[in-house]
C-alpha cells in the first residue's frame, strides 16, 4: 500500500491527522495534509484506509 | 466565499486550528473546565448547566484563541445570541449586526496599535502574501471565528449532556470506559446535528439530483440534520450508540467550507464530557426531562436551560 494525497484540493480538516496520526500530520503554513509515512506498515494500513474514507475532501489515496 | 479566494483566506485561518495546535491547546481547555466545576461545586447543587458549564467554556477558549478580551463577553454574547434568533425583528438584527460589527472593528484597531500572538493579532503582524488583510477582513474574520466557537459548542456541550443523561445505559458505558469518548463525541456530533436548518446553497449551474432539476441560481438548502438520520448511511439511526464506528457524519459540513474548528470542537468536548461526569458522578436533571426549554426558536439548536444537580 502507497499514499498519495492531493494537497491542492486539501482544506486541511485534519480528520487524517486525528485518525491516523502516525501517517499524516497537517503543515504549520496552511494546515494541509503532510504525509509522514508513504508505506504505511501492516499495523496502520487499517488507519489509512479510515483516513481515506473519511477525508472530506477526498484528498487520500491509497495505491 | 468561493475559490479561488476562499481557498486563500481558508489556508491562512487553517494552520491555527490543525489537529496537533489543537492538541496543544488540551492542557489549557481542561484548566478552563476545572476551574468551572470547582465554581459549579462550590455553588453546590442544583446549578443552570448552560451559564455554569456550557457557555462559559468554549467562550472563553475560543477568545484566547482570538485574542478577543473575555470580558467583553456580554457584548458580543448578546449580540449574536440576537442574530441567532428566528424571531428577531429586522430592526433587531440590525442593530445586533451593527453592534458587534463596529465592536470587531474597535478591536482590530486596537490589535493594529500594539499586536498580541493570539489569531487576529498574529495575522496582522505575519499578513498574508496573497490574501488582502484589510480592517473589514480583519473583522470579518474575528466576527465569524468568535460567533462559530461559542455558540456551537456551547450548545453541544449543554445538549449532549442532556442526551447523554436520557440515555443512562450509554452514560454509564461512557463513565466505566473513559476511551469511548472519542466515539462518543462523533456519535453526540451525528445524533444531535445542532445545525438545525443548513446549509444554505446556491447552485451555480443546472444540475440534475435524485430525478429533480435544479436551476442555476436556485436556492438548495442541505439539511444536515436529515442526512445524518440518512439509514443507508447510519444503521438505526434514531438510536444514541456511542460505539458507534465511526462514519461520515456532517454535523460539521462536508466538503471545502467544512468546519474550520472542527478539531477545536472535538477535543473541548471530549475534555468537558469526561471532566464533567468524572466530577459529578451522580448528576442528574433537577427538573423533569419535558420541562427543559428546547432551542426550537434559534438557529443552532440546544437547552435554554439545563437545571442539573448532583
Amino acid at each position: 500500500m502507497r499514499i498519495e494525497v492531493d494537497r491542492d484540493r486539501c482544506r486541511g480538516a485534519g480528520q487524517c491527522a486525528l485518525i491516523a496520526p502516525e501517517l499524516f500530520d497537517q503543515s504549520d503554513d496552511d494546515g494541509t495534509v503532510v504525509v509522514l509515512d508513504e508505506q504505511p506498515p501492516p499495523d496502520l494500513r487499517e488507519q489509512a484506509r479510515r483516513a481515506a474514507a473519511l477525508c472530506p475532501n477526498s484528498v487520500i489515496r491509497l495505491v | 466565499m468561493d475559490p479561488p479566494e476562499h481557498t486563500r483566506y481558508r489556508r491562512m485561518l487553517t494552520r491555527y486550528f490543525t489537529v496537533r495546535r489543537m492538541r496543544e491547546l488540551a492542557p489549557r481547555i481542561e484548566q478552563v473546565v476545572s476551574e468551572h466545576l470547582d465554581a459549579m461545586e462550590r455553588g453546590g447543587p442544583p446549578a443552570d448547566l448552560v451559564p455554569a458549564f456550557a457557555r462559559p467554556i468554549p467562550s472563553l477558549v475560543i477568545c484566547e484563541l482570538l485574542g478577543v478580551p473575555y470580558e467583553d463577553k456580554t457584548t458580543f454574547q448578546r449580540c449574536t445570541s440576537t442574530l441567532l434568533r428566528l424571531d428577531a425583528s429586522e430592526e433587531a438584527i440590525a442593530a445586533a449586526r451593527d453592534e458587534l460589527w463596529q465592536y470587531m472593528l474597535d478591536l482590530v484597531a486596537a490589535k493594529r496599535q500594539h499586536p498580541d500572538d493570539a489569531l487576529l493579532g498574529s495575522l496582522i503582524q505575519t499578513g498574508a502574501a496573497d490574501a488582502a488583510l484589510t480592517d473589514e477582513r480583519l473583522a470579518g474574520i474575528g466576527q465569524l471565528l468568535l460567533a462559530a466557537g461559542h455558540e456551537t459548542t456551547a450548545n453541544m456541550l449543554a445538549l449532549g449532556t442532556y442526551a447523554l443523561l436520557g440515555h443512562p445505559d450509554q452514560l454509564c458505558a461512557l463513565r466505566q470506559e473513559a476511551d469511548l469518548v472519542d466515539t462518543a463525541v462523533e456519535e453526540l456530533l451525528r445524533y444531535l446535528t445542532i445545525v438545525q436548518f443548513g446549509t444554505v446553497r446556491v447552485a451555480r449551474e443546472d444540475v440534475e439530483f435524485a430525478g429533480r432539476c435544479i436551476r442555476a441560481g436556485d436556492t438548495v438548502v442541505a439539511s444536515l440534520a436529515a442526512a445524518d438520520r440518512d439509514p443507508v448511511q447510519f444503521p438505526e439511526p434514531d438510536e444514541l450508540d456511542l460505539a458507534r464506528p465511526a462514519s461520515q457524519h456532517v454535523a460539521f459540513g462536508h466538503g471545502i467550507h467544512q468546519c474550520l474548528g472542527q478539531q477545536l470542537a472535538r477535543v473541548e468536548m471530549k475534555v468537558a464530557y469526561s471532566a464533567l461526569f468524572r466530577r459529578f458522578p451522580a448528576l442528574r436533571l433537577a427538573v423533569r426531562s419535558d420541562e427543559v426549554p428546547m432551542r426550537d426558536d434559534m438557529f443552532i439548536y440546544g437547552v435554554h436551560r439545563l437545571p442539573v444537580t448532583w
